[in-house]
């Protein structure tokens, strides 16, 4: 029931009140009348348009009008009418009641009772009823004036009950009803909807005025509508606002207005209607919401997201799809742009354009979810596509595509596995044995290198335990075990000779490492194995090698010390013999005699310094590992007390001589050889040597300077040969210079000269320091 | 006074043996010579631990056991340890002349080529043990 139905009952009601207040006036003034003067009565009697009945004490009927004849049904056949007959069975005894009381006080009105009508339908009655007395004042009977109120009766039940059925919907009502006066804060009705809504009871309702249970934020509008429609302006407003309930809650509710006007035009009542509507606004905000979210998270997806309706058209379309494919307009201006138009623009992009058309095609007429289609671009950009159909109550909605620029992650991938494969190719033909074995020990993997080295085939060995590889028994030599911190996650590595598979000796050296999971986690481990026992089998020839080498050293030192004393034996016979000739027969071979035996022995005593001077070349060896701090002061000072030094020469030392670090022998015989030679070859008559000695910031430099004959130019050079001799003094061998030379070279130093013939030779020699 | 040495001479080159010879009959000492042509006669001379030398003479350079090996032999036997053994070589050989005074030796004598020189160290050596105090073993 609307507010209008209402208004009109209202209405309806009001008239219906008037009317009554009318009809009972009326009522009253016949009574009197007719109570005054009953005689005048018998005149109107028949023409009013009520029943009039007079009856006797046990009523019967003594006179009615024509409308109670009908009322009642009389059918004039003689027969008295007693109407206590015709008076509804269960109104009897009221019916009884009120006759007694009215003999009593003489008078009943609005008595009502209901009769069985003529037609068998039971009507109201209402009667207004006195008695009637004779002259004497005796009563004679009653007269009653009967109205028949069914019709009136059924009306006011209908009006009741349709007021009642009204306050069941106005209190039930969920949403707040609001009557008020032109005054809106006049409140002449409010339901319990509105109290409950704003959490008041009625009593403190009706103290409440509208704009103190108004949200302030919505009071000015608020106001702004109310007044136009108290002032007439307007017939009604629709306004969704917030109210503040006692407890200080916010409500939202739409409220409807509307006014009512009297004739005039003026405003009469006000009706609003409120409706609780935060749940719906919370909804709708929540709504709102969970949109901005979905489109801010729609617009910043990594992904290009197009979603199209069922006409393919654009409804969302997001800044990546425009980056992605370059579009000149921006997401806002694509939305509505037909698609299938759009592709036909940009299918150039593509590689393949029929395919990707028609595919796409295909796509949109199977309604299927398709995911990570691969598309190609022209400028070398792969993109990875999704389809899913949208549907809502399995109606086709439209359809939804998401790109990805998989572009890096595709190259990436095919450079990983390029890398991959070299690098898998460079571990299976390495000559490193590669392992990767699990955490209890198994075999995970192994490379060609592995596999030969232990003798067994590949499949033979896979998933296998290492340890039965290299079965103790087959393993004769455990060079070198540093495996124990493997647990602990440190590298390890051995060596062992072995026995493999195919019986072949094996030298292994094995490095082990753990290996680990993305997680850090160790899985197991992986080993290096390098066959050594080719190189093991070098070094051990290389040391047999060194071990013969020194052999022969010795051998051949050996050799020269005995090859010079077998030589030099026979020459000490010469000599000894010789002698003997001239002392047991020098007198009988005269003095040329003796003379030739002088000059026997002479050339025996030449032979002999050749056979020691070869010997000493021979004997200069590599550089001997025990070097000692030599004082070559100490060491020319003894040489010159060692050798023969005519009294003509002098030899000059110079006292910065340093200590250095050498092999001393060699060194003096450096030195000795030089100073010999200086002092051999000195035609002056006087002669001198020097020593002398700079300090270098990387060498020392030694100097030995004579005034001797001097060597000539071009054989500065050769001198320093073997046999090479320019002199002609007795001790010459022509071997001097070249052992000098030899111990030049093998201590890395240089020797050079500077000479004159005739003046002097100024020998330099420089050693590391 | 000068003692009378019975001296051992070991040495396989004769014309050595007939310098030794020559000049011990040159200097009127009646030194007494054993002479061995090896390492290994020299031993099994020694060895039988009869009227043995008061000094050996020794040459490095011998066929058979040389004097390096003889060396170290006398040296590891209780007996023969005591008689003092002088070198008498050609070698000048640093290594051999360290490698003798390890092993123990009571000289060196590095032979010169001339007769003469050879002559005026062999009787300053033999003068110099002929007035040394020896003991008999």
């Amino acid at each position: 029931m609307n507010e209008n139905e209402i208004l009109s009952l209202k209405k309806a009601l009001e008239e219906e009140r008037v009317a009554r207040k009318l009809a009972e006036q009326k009522h009253a003034k016949l009574e009197e009348s007719l109570l005054q003067k009953e005689s005048e009565f018998k005149g109107i009697y028949e023409n009013v348009n009520d029943a009039f009945v007079l009856i006797d004490l046990n009523g019967y009927v003594l006179k009615m009008n024509k409308i109670a004849e009908q009322m009642f049904g009389y059918q004039n056949n003689g027969k008295p009418l007693n109407l206590m007959e015709k008076v509804h069975p269960k109104d009897y005894k009221y019916t009884l009641d009120a006759f007694k009381k009215l003999l009593k006080t003489g008078r009943y009105s609005k008595y009502r009772s209901r009769i069985i009508a003529p037609d068998e339908t039971v009507k109201t009655l209402e009667v207004n009823c006195s008695l009637v007395f004779d002259k004497d004042g005796q009563i004679t009977g009653a007269l009653g004036i009967a109205r028949d109120v069914t019709q009136e009766i059924e009306v006011q039940e209908l009006l009741e009950q349709q007021k009642k059925q009204m306050d069941i919907i106005f209190d039930n009502s969920p949403v707040g009803i609001v009557l008020s006066k032109e005054k809106d804060d006049d409140f002449l009705l409010i339901n319990k909807a509105i109290g409950d809504m704003l959490g008041y009871t009625m009593e403190e309702m009706k103290e409440v005025t509208v704009n103190q249970f108004t949200h302030p934020d919505d009071r000015k509008i608020s106001l702004r509508f109310r007044e136009r429609l108290s002032t007439g302006k307007i017939d009604n407003y629709n306004i969704e606002k917030r109210y503040i309930k006692k407890s200080g809650e916010v409500v939202w509710a739409k409220t409807v207005v509307n006014s009512v006007k009297d004739s005039t035009g003026k405003v009469k009542f006000q009706v609003a209607i409120v409706e609780d509507i935060t749940e719906n606004k919370l909804a709708k905000e929540k709504l709102i919401e969970s949109e901005n979210r979905l489109s801010s998270l729609i617009s910043n997806l990594d992904s290009a997201v197009l979603l199209e309706n069922e006409q393919r058209e654009i409804a969302i379309v997001n800044k990546k799809f425009c980056d992605i494919f370059s579009m000149p307009m921006s997401p806002e201006e694509l939305v509505g742009q037909d698609c299938a138009k759009l592709l036909r623009e940009s299918i150039g992009f593509f590689e393949e354009p029929e395919r990707i058309e028609s595919r796409i095609n295909k796509l949109i007429k199977d309604k299927k979810v398709i995911l990570g289609d691969e598309l190609r671009l022209i400028d070398g950009r792969i993109l990875e596509r999704d389809y899913i159909p949208i549907s809502q109550d399995s109606e086709y909605k439209g359809h939804l595509w998401t790109y990805r620029d998989v572009t890096l992650s595709r190259n990436y991938r095919k450079n990983l596995e390029t890398q991959k494969k070299r690098y898998s190719n460079i571990i299976a033909n390495l000559k490193l044995g590669l392992v990767e074995l699990s955490g209890e020990g198994k075999i995970l993997s192994a490379n060609k290198s592995f596999v030969k080295m232990t003798g067994f085939e590949e499949e033979e060995i896979l998933g296998k335990s290492l340890r039965g590889l290299f079965k103790k028994e087959r393993i004769k030599d455990l060079i070198q075990q540093r495996n124990k911190n493997k647990r602990e996650g440190k590298t390890g590595s051995y060596e062992f000779k072995f026995i493999n598979n195919s019986n072949e000796e094996k030298i292994l050296l094995v490095s082990a490492a753990p290996s680990y999971s993305i997680k850090g986690e160790m899985i197991g481990s992986i080993g290096i194995i390098l066959d050594i026992t080719h190189i093991k089998k070098l070094e051990s020839q290389k040391e047999e090698l060194l071990k013969t080498l020194e052999m022969r050293n010795v051998e051949l030192e050996e050799y020269a010390h005995i090859v010079s004393h077998d030589l030099k034996s026979p020459l000490r016979s010469i000599s000894a013999l010789t002698s003997w000739l001239k002392e047991d027969y020098g007198d009988n071979i005269g003095e040329d005699g003796k003379k030739n035996i002088d000059l026997i022995q002479e050339v025996v005593q030449k032979m002999e310094t050749l056979i020691n001077d070869i010997l000493n070349y021979s004997s200069i060896k590599e550089k001997s590992n025990d070097l000692e701090n030599v004082d070559i002061y100490e060491l020319i000072s003894d040489i010159k007390k060692l050798i023969f030094v005519p009294k003509h020469i002098t030899i000059n030392i110079d006292e910065n001589l340093p200590v250095i670090k050498a092999d001393k022998v060699r060194i003096q015989q450096l030195f000795q050889n030089l100073i010999s030679n200086a002092v051999n070859y000195t035609d002056k008559e006087k002669g001198y040597v020097n020593v002398g000695y700079q300090e270098k910031k990387k060498h020392h430099l030694f100097t030995v300077e004579d005034n001797g004959v001097g060597i000539a130019k071009e054989y500065h050079d050769k001198i320093f040969k073997v046999f090479e001799s320019l002199g002609d003094h007795k001790d010459s061998t022509g071997i001097g210079l070249s052992i000098v030379k030899k111990i030049v070279d093998v201590y890395e130093g240089k020797i050079w000269l500077e000479s004159e013939e005739g003046k002097g030779t100024n020998f330099f020699i420089e050693f590391k320091k | 006074m000068q003692n009378i040495l019975t001296i051992m001479l070991i040495e396989d080159d004769q014309i050595e043996v007939m310098k030794f010879n020559r000049i011990l009959s040159k200097m009127d000492m009646n030194h007494n010579v054993i002479e061995a042509n090896n390492g290994e006669e020299a031993l099994n001379y020694l060895l039988k631990k009869e009227n043995l030398p008061s000094i050996i003479l020794l040459d490095l350079n011998m066929p058979k056991v040389n004097g390096i090996e003889f060396l170290k032999i006398l040296k590891n036997d209780d007996v023969l340890k005591y008689i003092p053994t002088i070198v008498l070589t050609t070698s000048n050989n640093y290594k051999d002349i360290f490698e003798c005074y390890k092993i123990g030796i009571a000289g060196y004598l590095v032979k010169p080529l001339k007769y003469e020189d050879y002559k005026n160290k062999l009787i300053k050596l033999l003068s110099y043990w002929s007035v040394n105090e020896l003991i008999t073993v």
